[in-house]
């Protein structure tokens, strides 16, 4: 393989990552970065510039490529459309160079009253009422011009994300993650995350379990539905121009009882993840917040069919309880923020020595890396440069 | 089309722009362009 070369590097790195996302040894480990405004600073930029210029944002994600090589990044700048929401006259971005922070105000788009409304016709309330609490100039006096102006700046990031795709594909050789849109948003993932908040999910749950049924039902309707039939029509097996077939995000789960989990969010659940095994596809699957207690649903599904990356929960102990999965994560950011270079290069060559032997191993960070201080530059490279080098082989 | 534009009235809204907005990309299905305009507004909510 010529490294040189980005087309070879971009076939021998999604040989890499299939290999391992299905649960299989490949040659080495991959190494997935899953680092996102962390970057910024890392460049030597502030927040308040890379965020508001695409050109800067595309100097800071190769500079992140050109240090430190992983064989693949879950995201290209693409983390915070910090600009079109300032267009829409948002506050919910909380930019803080002095600390080097980026913040998100948690605005919740309904009272728990407005969950029948939201039952009866999700996308007319969030038109019409949940766009109104999110954003300033969402209002009477909001003209034709005005919608025209957020439409350029939607269009404007888009064209930023296609460029960066294309960009780290043609010239790093770094893979696509997923095909467009191969991912699920489940309605009570919708209203968990931006509809009622933590809080008041909380209370939606216990408050009135019927009405709370009826929103996330019609929720449904808005992503999961299409998202699901889109699956089900897509051409069965791997698709080898991805690193993953499928992707998804667990978080409501993290306030909710077993019982909860089982009635409003597995049934859905199942369905994605049932239709992946019948297509003989490989989702990642993110499992924020302690994981442990969903294991028993997971546990029956074929080899290759889930890579569980693992915010809280120690990688080892998800193998011994799901051989059937491969691991995703396995370097915290605490400690690549606060150990030393070779404390990180110990927790590696003990990651490849043991998940890696057998395969199923892809070595990433536990959350999203957003901060100076989550991590040290000079552990992240020495990281990177260790698992390029280092294979089962020389054990 | 004469009718005022007021975003706050989802239907009415979505209609109007689906005659004015141009989308950057050829769209005659109007039904088809109200789904890519509220995807859109879809999209900016969940920021």
């Amino acid at each position: 393989m010529n490294e040189s070369n980005p087309q070879q590097l971009e076939q021998y790195r999604l040989k890499l990552m299939r290999d391992a996302g299905s649960g299989n040894k490949p040659e080495r480990t991959p190494n997935l970065s899953f680092f996102v405004t962390w970057k910024i600073t890392d460049a030597g930029y502030k927040f308040s510039e890379a965020l508001s210029n695409y050109d800067i944002m595309e100097k800071v994600v190769r500079y992140h490529y050109e240090q430190y090589q992983p064989d693949m990044m879950a995201e290209f700048g693409t983390r915070n459309p910090y600009m079109l929401t300032e267009a829409l006259g948002s506050s919910n971005y909380v930019v803080d160079d002095e600390h080097a922070a980026v913040g998100y105000r948690e605005i919740p788009m309904a009272t728990h009253e407005q969950l029948k409304e939201i039952a009866d016709n999700p996308k007319k309330f969030i038109w019409e009422k949940g766009m109104v609490a999110k954003f300033s100039t969402w209002n009477e006096n909001f003209t034709i011009d005005d919608f025209r102006r957020i439409y350029a700046a939607y269009c404007g990031f888009g064209a930023f994300a296609g460029k960066m795709g294309k960009i780290m594909k043609e010239e790093y050789g770094i893979p696509s993650y997923t095909a467009p849109k191969a991912y699920c948003y489940l309605g009570v993932e919708y209203l968990f995350n931006h509809i009622r908040s933590i809080k008041g999910f909380s209370v939606d749950l216990r408050k009135d379990p019927s009405l709370f049924q009826a929103a996330i039902d019609s929720l449904q309707e808005i992503f999961y539905y299409p998202s699901l039939e889109a699956l089900k029509s897509a051409p069965a097996g791997k698709d080898m121009s991805y690193c993953f077939d499928y992707s998804m995000d667990m978080l409501a789960q993290t306030v909710m009882s077993n019982k909860q989990f089982e009635q409003y969010y597995l049934p859905y659940l199942e369905k994605v993840i049932n239709t992946i095994a019948d297509k003989n596809m490989t989702m990642r699957l993110f499992i924020q917040g302690n994981g442990e207690r969903f294991y028993q649903y997971l546990k029956d599904y074929p080899k290759g069919t889930i890579a569980i990356h693992s915010e809280h929960d120690d990688l080892l102990q998800v193998r011994k309880n799901l051989p059937n999965c491969a691991n995703i994560g396995g370097l915290p950011v605490f400690m690549l923020g606060n150990k030393s270079k070779q404390a990180c290069l110990d927790r590696t060559k003990l990651l490849i020595d043991t998940l890696g032997a057998d395969g199923g191993l892809i070595i990433s960070q536990d959350k999203q890396v957003s901060y100076k201080n989550d991590c040290k530059a000079e552990n992240y490279k020495a990281v990177c440069e260790f698992i390029r080098e280092y294979t089962p082989s020389q054990n | 089309m004469n009718e005022k534009f007021n975003v706050l009235n989802y239907e009415k809204a979505l209609d109007i722009l689906a005659e004015e907005l141009d989308l950057g990309y050829p769209m005659d299905d109007k039904e088809k362009k109200k789904a890519a305009i509220y995807s859109f507004i879809d999209f900016c909510a969940r920021q």
